[in-house]
């Protein structure tokens, strides 16, 4: 065993995956190049209207620095607009004007308007006490915005339900998951007689014991805001145009050099049209609060390097900026190549966050990546030293071609979707009905069936064909509320689970739209039991059937929290019309479809499959507090997706021929801490599936897959070629992360104790490698020399020749051995175990 | 509990079962047992030699066929040696509990020119009597057997290929040309043991040999174009009892892009392996004719009567029988003739339970009105007769047909459905009527529980009997239960016709075991002094409340048929489950009677005299009934034959017959 790991040892160092340390790159002064003054465009609407400024100077080393603490700001007509010591633009008369910022030999102008100078914004319970609960964290998920609420008071997040909250303020009472009822003790939370007793100022100023601390003093702002309003009646009243609609901030990613800092600007864009700025109204969180801080104001200030969104919370809405904090400044940036439209964002991107891509892969690393990213599937030694060997300029781009058109591709594409839409016995009640799933699955890759037609099919799946055999968990028709958000997962990245008990604690969706979604599910029926012949899924409009114990009432579609039956309902509140009510899931498909989500979950998730991490991460957690990295690109991939007809191989093709996806794992000096912008191949783990098989390819040697039900898979049935999986049980399998499928599968990639003594003492390698038959064997019963063995081992494990030192270290080794068999059992299993075998 | 936990639960159970319910409790010699026939089948005019394997063959001394169609010569047995016994008996409880021998028995089959396509019964005969059935496939196209040898067997179509899965993990391919545009039709019917508890069916693949950038030898699987079905096969033959169990699939279909040579193969779904693995595929490009697709029988009994469907209460196959202009004649004659032309004595009252006894006005012996074009374009809907047959299509898919027919208050009605192309789950017709308000008033969707209990099971059912209490103009709205498929396969008729009192199925039963009453035997072997009790179950239909005579014919000499006390499986017989869950009576769900026949059981005795002669082949005991009332009683109609054999009495006692060798 010494002998493996010291043997396995030299592989390692020899093929380069442990690495050999950073080049310096030098650094120079940056020269300011312009100046740029933010807004460009200031609108001021209101008598209390202002307008924080930012000035960014532009450099020479591409950094946009923030300038505005140094730079000489001015009105050109102060009678208009003025300037605050803040550097806050307020409103003073109707009329236009401009503002200047100067800064070294630079200057920058940006124009200014005011109007309804008379008006007075109109009170607004979301927008005015709203603003306060968010700003001071009270609706925040970790204090009253939780499920729950806290101490017996709920809020919702960022007032997303302004009307609820509204409820337990004013009329008290705490919130139950299962009833609308409010529980006791119900007591407001204001008093309109006495306004500075109401618990709403006495717990946030601490006038009370309160868990959450002090949030505000008792003479500030905020405090006077919610006495007044208390004082007048505490109305809730909302002025339509005074509504936020979206909000925008500004800038939309940033990068900074170390220690650098810089101001953001938040605006509201109302209903009725105007703009105002929040940037002191909002909450400011940091995704990971080890890269920036961000005080109350706005100001974004590096910690340490990496990457983080900031999350914006403003009444109803959540906004995110991205920002990167570069470790060490790049002056004298590379021009790097671009070969599609991938590369124009991510080297932009690259560029902006002073990360040097790594370079192009070898074809080497090139070919082994592609034909496991493709196809999961090792190639043959005569196809590799064919591939190294070629001189044709085009070589990687018509492999690709290739390996898009080979049986291969629809084994592995057939196992991902399978393992993503959940083909098990388990799952679907029978073993043919697992298998019907999965035929239908692998005949729609087979035809490269546009993507929005098998997401039709499956979601609208009646009758007896493969696809409906995914409504048949366990062999029964599926509850509403399980089946419903596993849809939106998959095909909208949404995960929606917890709306099914309470409003979503993060996002915009409600308990009720949950519910209205659920109801498109809740009529789905089948004819006859599992085991008596064929099931037929249809929807009945009288419903789903009753089981055993059940009622006619059992199994409509109730809120759980009103009891009140559920009609198939899109999320606007538009119900299902009566004309479509015998077949709601088509309508569900259709609207599934026409999200945008939808074409960005596929992309998204397809990009992660080979990339190694989505744009959004995880690849089925789209939401407004989960960012894209690189929205731009997603936005991008995406029409280039839906123009060319929902094409997953059109879109395989153009990922895989960017010179992103081409580039090495082997990372620079600016680039070794980067795990979100492409600017190296990020290796990972194989798929215990792929794993199998691969060493199987490797040692020539065929899994044997026996089922439970007595039977065995075909002599060379590869791992990713398994119908239905769980009926085959594999240690070898299990231990590298086989999911069950019984939930939409999360491959945990990390390496663990099973494993490590797997490859020690498990039978899997080891048998493999000394089988009679093997490829090594077979190697050994020829005229080869120890050279020709060695490399033939190398093409067939690793995709590569050996290094001479290798080859030389080997040979050594081979040498020194009394048994030439154990030797070169001891060199196939140091490849066969090596993180470069094992890692993609 | 979960169907998915339930079908373990039966795999464990399964042979405690099957004893448990066997109530002759006769541990003498066991019968004889057929498993598997290799070939099974063969062309006309043909003769074949095939490999009959069993346990319990020592002797056999016959082959015998139940038709005059073909004709059976034993040529050779002999034991087979331990390995293949394992193949045989391992999976066997009851043959493992028997310590029992495999055998293999070399036959020779004769088919003539005439003899019929189709499936044909024939059975072994040994000292120890006849073995249970096994089905032999005759067909008019040529001919060919797996070639073991062979990785790719070559074959040149039309062909119908025999072939076995053996072994774990096998498959056999068969290449094939196939020109650019043309169509092929691929049926495989497979055949296993009975005590292979699951549904050990065939898995059949089509590939081109495309090769592959990794491998030149990959094949890339094609799909079928049609039909877009799973794995479970439209229907399992339930016709033989013991020896194996057949299964039928859909016959998909592939048109082929371009001229080359393609590949078939054929394994066994799930992998498993067994000489008792059998299976035949017919590949052609000629659409298969319904006469002559594989495991139809090639001797329907005339007198076989089709109430709802070919002999099971569940959904297993399709809307068989075809609804005639002559329905109502034949419907009468299997009730008392007297009692259908008479009026009531005293008028009903509308509401009121219904009483056996004719519907008003009725001339069953005038044919059924045709109606067709039952969805005018202009978009009114029409008005029907209502006893009528409607014949029309589902197209496009989605498409929904209504019509309206009158009621008087009190009238019943029968609503019958037949799909004389397209059949479950291609295609699940669903009837919906609706009452002058517009509400639904009946459908035929039947619901009971089922499973383990507490599932509840939903099937579309082809009869459906209703009393409409109040009169005025119903709505008939007809569609397919999902709104997928459309087509002019998707063709149906519908009889709404009166209430007609008749017996239904007649069926004669053996014995039976587990909760789904499998038939545990097929044939009686009785020596001298012997009785053994059986039952025939009688579905009374529409309201009829009289009795049934039961009578048989053929008896051999010295063997009588008796009365008897009710056998222990009855009360299963007729609830239609041995389980219904907690607390009920029965498992069905409102009103029943509505799509189920009331059942009554016959029972009976077959009693062999001390005196009788043994015979040397099977007797066909031929059973019929007559439905009786008030006096009166009705036709003779068929209730299936019985093969029975008089054995010669055992020597030294009932458990010390000692096994007859094999002679030449």
């Amino acid at each position: 065993m010494i002998i493996r790991v010291l043997t396995s040892l030299l592989v390692l160092l020899q093929t380069g995956l442990l690495w050999a340390g950073p080049a310096p790159i030098p650094s120079h002064e940056p020269q300011l190049l312009s100046l740029r003054l933010s807004p460009e465009d200031i609108l001021l609407v209101g008598a209390d209207s202002s307008q924080k400024l930012v000035v960014l100077g532009i450099y020479s080393d591409g950094f946009e620095r923030d300038v505005t603490a140094g730079s000489w700001i001015h009105v050109e007509n102060s009678i208009v607009a003025s300037l605050s010591e803040k550097l806050s633009l307020t409103a003073k008369a109707d009329g236009k004007t401009r503002v200047t910022a100067e800064f070294g030999s630079q200057s920058s102008q940006a124009a200014v308007r005011v109007e309804g100078i008379q008006r007075t914004s109109a009170f607004s319970f979301s927008r005015d006490i709203g603003t306060i609960l968010t700003k001071r964290g009270c609706n925040a998920s970790e204090c009253h915005g939780g499920v729950k609420g806290r101490g017996g008071f709920k809020l919702s997040l960022a007032v997303l339900h302004p009307k609820e909250d509204y409820r337990w303020i004013v009329e008290g009472g705490g919130y139950q998951v299962l009833s609308v009822e409010a529980a006791e003790p119900i007591k407001p939370r204001v008093s309109t007689s006495s306004p500075e007793e109401s618990l709403l100022l006495l717990k946030p100023t601490a006038s009370l014991p309160h868990g959450g601390g002090m949030r505000f003093e008792a003479d500030s702002s905020d405090y006077e805001t919610i006495r007044e309003w208390v004082r007048s009646g505490a109305p809730y009243e909302e002025v339509s145009g005074a509504r936020i609609e979206r909000v925008e901030v500004f800038p939309e990613s940033m990068t900074l050099e170390p220690k650098g800092g810089r101001q953001l600007l938040v605006t509201a864009h109302l209903a009725g049209g105007g703009r105002e700025d929040i940037t002191d109204q909002v909450r400011y969180s940091p995704s990971n609060p080890e890269v920036v801080r961000v005080t109350p104001e706005g100001r974004v200030e590096a910690v340490s390097a990496g990457q983080t969104a900031i999350l914006i919370r403003a009444p109803g809405h959540v906004a995110s900026t991205r920002v990167g904090v570069v470790a060490d400044l790049v002056p004298d940036y590379p021009q790097v190549p671009e070969k599609n439209l991938i590369d124009q964002y991510v080297f932009s991107r690259l560029k902006e966050q002073h990360l040097v891509p790594s370079p192009g892969s070898s074809d080497e690393e090139f070919l082994r990546r592609i034909c496991l990213d493709l196809t999961g599937t090792l190639p043959p030694p005569s196809r590799v030293r064919e591939f190294l060997a070629s001189r044709d300029l085009n070589k990687r781009e018509k492999l690709i071609d290739t390996l898009l058109e080979t049986p291969e591709y629809v084994d592995y594409w057939t196992y991902r979707f399978s393992d993503l839409f959940r083909v098990a016995y388990g799952s679907t009640g029978t073993p043919a009905h697992a298998y019907a799933y999965w035929a239908w699955i692998r005949d729609s890759i087979t035809e490269n069936k546009p993507y929005d037609q098998m997401a039709r099919e499956r979601l609208s799946a009646q009758g007896h064909d493969g696809p409906s055999r995914h409504f048949l968990p366990n062999g029964e028709a599926p509850r509403p509320e399980e089946i419903m958000p596993e849809e939106l997962r998959v095909f909208l990245g949404q995960r929606l689970d917890c709306a099914q008990c309470h409003n979503h604690p993060f996002e915009r969706w409600s308990q009720k739209q949950f519910w209205g979604l659920a109801a498109f599910f809740g009529r789905i029926s089948r004819t006859e039991w599992v085991s008596e012949g064929p099931i037929v899924v249809f929807d009945d409009p009288s419903g789903r059937v009753p089981d055993y114990g059940e009622t006619e009432d059992t199994v409509k579609v109730l809120h759980p929290r009103t009891g009140e039956e559920v009609a198939p309902t899109f999320p606007d509140g538009t119900p299902l019309s009566p004309e479509r009510s015998f077949d709601p899931r088509r309508a569900f498909a259709e609207w599934t479809v026409a999200q945008p989500d939808f074409s960005k979950t596929i992309v998204n998730r397809m990009w992660g499959y080979v990339m190694g991490r989505g744009i959004v991460d995880p690849v089925d957690d789209f939401r407004a507090t989960n960012p894209p990295t690189h929205p731009g690109l997603l936005d991008a991939l995406v029409e280039d997706f839906v123009n060319h007809g929902y094409d997953l191989k059109h879109l395989l093709r153009r990922i895989t021929r960017s010179r992103t996806y081409q580039l090495a794992a082997r990372p620079n000096p600016s680039n070794r801490n980067d795990l979100v912008n492409y600017s190296h191949h990020y290796p990972r783990a194989l798929d215990g599936e792929v794993l199998l098989d691969a060493l199987s390819h490797a040692t020539g040697v065929p899994e044997e897959f026996k089922n439970s039900w007595m039977g065995t898979a075909p002599r060379g049935t590869r791992a990713i070629e398994l119908q239905v999986p769980d009926l085959h049980a594999s240690r070898f399998l299990t231990i590298y992360g086989r999911p069950t499928r019984a939930i939409i599968p999360e491959r945990k990639t990390e390496a663990s104790l099973k494993q490590a003594l797997h490859i020690l003492v498990g039978s899997t390698y080891q048998e493999k490698i000394s089988s009679p038959g093997s490829s090594l064997d077979v190697l050994l019963k020829g005229k080869g020399s120890h050279a020709e063995i060695v490399e033939e081992l190398y093409l067939r494990s690793l995709c590569r020749y050996p290094t001479s030192s290798e080859e030389g270290d080997l040979e050594h080794l081979i040498a020194s051995r009394p048994s030439r068999r154990e030797a070169f059992e001891d060199v196939l299993w140091a490849l066969v175990t090596s993180r470069e075998f094992a890692w993609n | 509990m979960s169907s998915f936990k339930y079908l373990i639960l039966v795999l464990l159970l399964l042979p405690v079962q099957v004893w448990a319910a066997d109530e002759d409790k006769d541990k003498g010699p066991s019968e004889p047992k057929v498993l598997s026939v290799f070939p099974m089948g063969g062309r006309q005019d043909s003769v074949v030699r095939a490999d009959v394997r069993g346990n319990d063959l020592g002797g056999v001394y016959a082959v015998w066929f139940e038709c005059n169609d073909l004709e059976g010569h034993l040529e050779q047995v002999e034991k087979v040696h331990e390995k293949e016994v394992e193949g045989l008996v391992e999976r066997d409880p009851q043959a493992r509990q028997a310590d029992t021998a495999g055998y293999r028995a070399r036959i020779q089959v004769r088919i003539t020119r005439d003899s019929k396509i189709g499936l044909h019964v024939f059975r072994l005969i040994t000292p120890l009597g006849m073995s249970n059935s096994l089905l032999f496939q005759v067909v008019n196209e040529p001919v060919s057997v797996e070639k073991d040898s062979e990785k790719f067997q070559e074959i040149e179509t039309p062909l119908v290929i025999n072939g076995r899965t053996e072994a774990n993990g096998d498959l056999d391919f068969y290449a094939f040309r196939a020109s650019k545009g043309q169509q092929f039709h691929f049926q495989v019917l497979s055949s296993f043991p009975i005590y292979i508890p699951y549904s050990a069916e065939s898995e059949l693949n089509l590939y081109t040999r495309s090769g592959s950038w990794f491998d030149p030898e990959r094949l890339l699987r094609l799909p079928w174009q049609s039909p877009a079905l799973s794995m479970a096969p439209v229907h399992r033959l339930r016709k033989q009892g013991w020896g194996s169990q057949l299964t039928v699939f859909p016959t998909p279909t592939h048109r082929f892009r371009e001229d080359g040579t393609y590949l078939v193969s054929v394994g066994s779904f799930l992998g498993e392996g067994n000489p008792d693995f059998v299976y035949q595929l017919r590949i052609s490009s000629e659409s298969p004719q319904p006469s002559t697709l594989l495991g139809r029988d090639a001797h329907p009994d005339p007198a076989d009567w089709v109430e709802r469907d070919s002999g099971s209460y569940s959904q297993s196959g399709s809307f068989p029988r075809p609804l005639e202009a002559t329905r109502l004649k034949d419907l009468a004659r299997r009730g008392v003739p007297s009692l259908l032309s008479e009026k009531p004595a005293v008028e009903q009252d509308p509401t009121s339970k219904d009483v056996m006894g004719p519907e008003p006005d009725v001339d069953l012996s005038q044919p059924l009105t045709r109606v067709t074009e039952l969805s005018p374009d202009d978009g009114t809907i029409r008005e029907v007769p209502n006893y009528a047959i409607l014949e029309g299509t589902i197209d496009p898919p989605g498409d929904v047909d209504d019509l309206r027919f009158k009621v008087t208050p009190g009238q019943s009605l029968v609503f019958e459905v037949e799909t004389p192309q397209a059949v479950p789950p291609q295609f699940n017709p669903w009837l919906q009527v609706a009452g002058p308000d517009g509400r639904d008033v009946l459908d035929n969707i039947h619901m009971e529980y089922g499973g383990d209990g507490d599932d509840v099971n939903k099937t579309t059912e082809r009869k459906t009997v209703f009393t409409f209490r109040e009169g005025g103009s119903y709505r008939l709205r007809i569609r397919d239960l999902t709104s997928r498929r459309g087509g002019p396969d998707l063709a149906y008729r519908v009889l709404i016709r009166p209430k007609i009192p008749h017996l239904g199925r007649l069926e004669v039963s053996l014995g039976v075991s587990g909760r789904r009453l499998a038939p545990i035997t097929d044939r009686v072997n009785m020596v001298p002094g012997k009785a053994k009790t059986f039952t025939v179950v009688c579905d009374l239909e529409e309201g009829f409340e009289g009795d049934v005579a039961v009578s048989a014919t053929n008896l051999p000499e010295g063997v009588s048929m008796l009365s008897a006390t009710p056998a222990s499986y009855t009360k299963g017989l007729l609830q239609g489950a041995y389980y219904t869950p907690m607390g009920l009576e029965s498992g069905h769900i409102g009103d029943h009677t509505r799509y189920r026949p009331i059942r009554r059981a016959v029972s009976l005795a077959f009693v062999v005299a001390d005196h009788a002669q043994p015979i040397k082949l099977p007797r066909l005991v031929e059973l019929t009934a007559r439905p009786m009332f008030s006096g009166r009683t009705g036709a003779s109609l068929a209730v299936g034959r019985v093969p029975l054999m008089i054995l010669a009495p055992r020597s030294g006692g009932e458990s010390s017959l000692p096994k007859p060798e094999y002679k030449r």
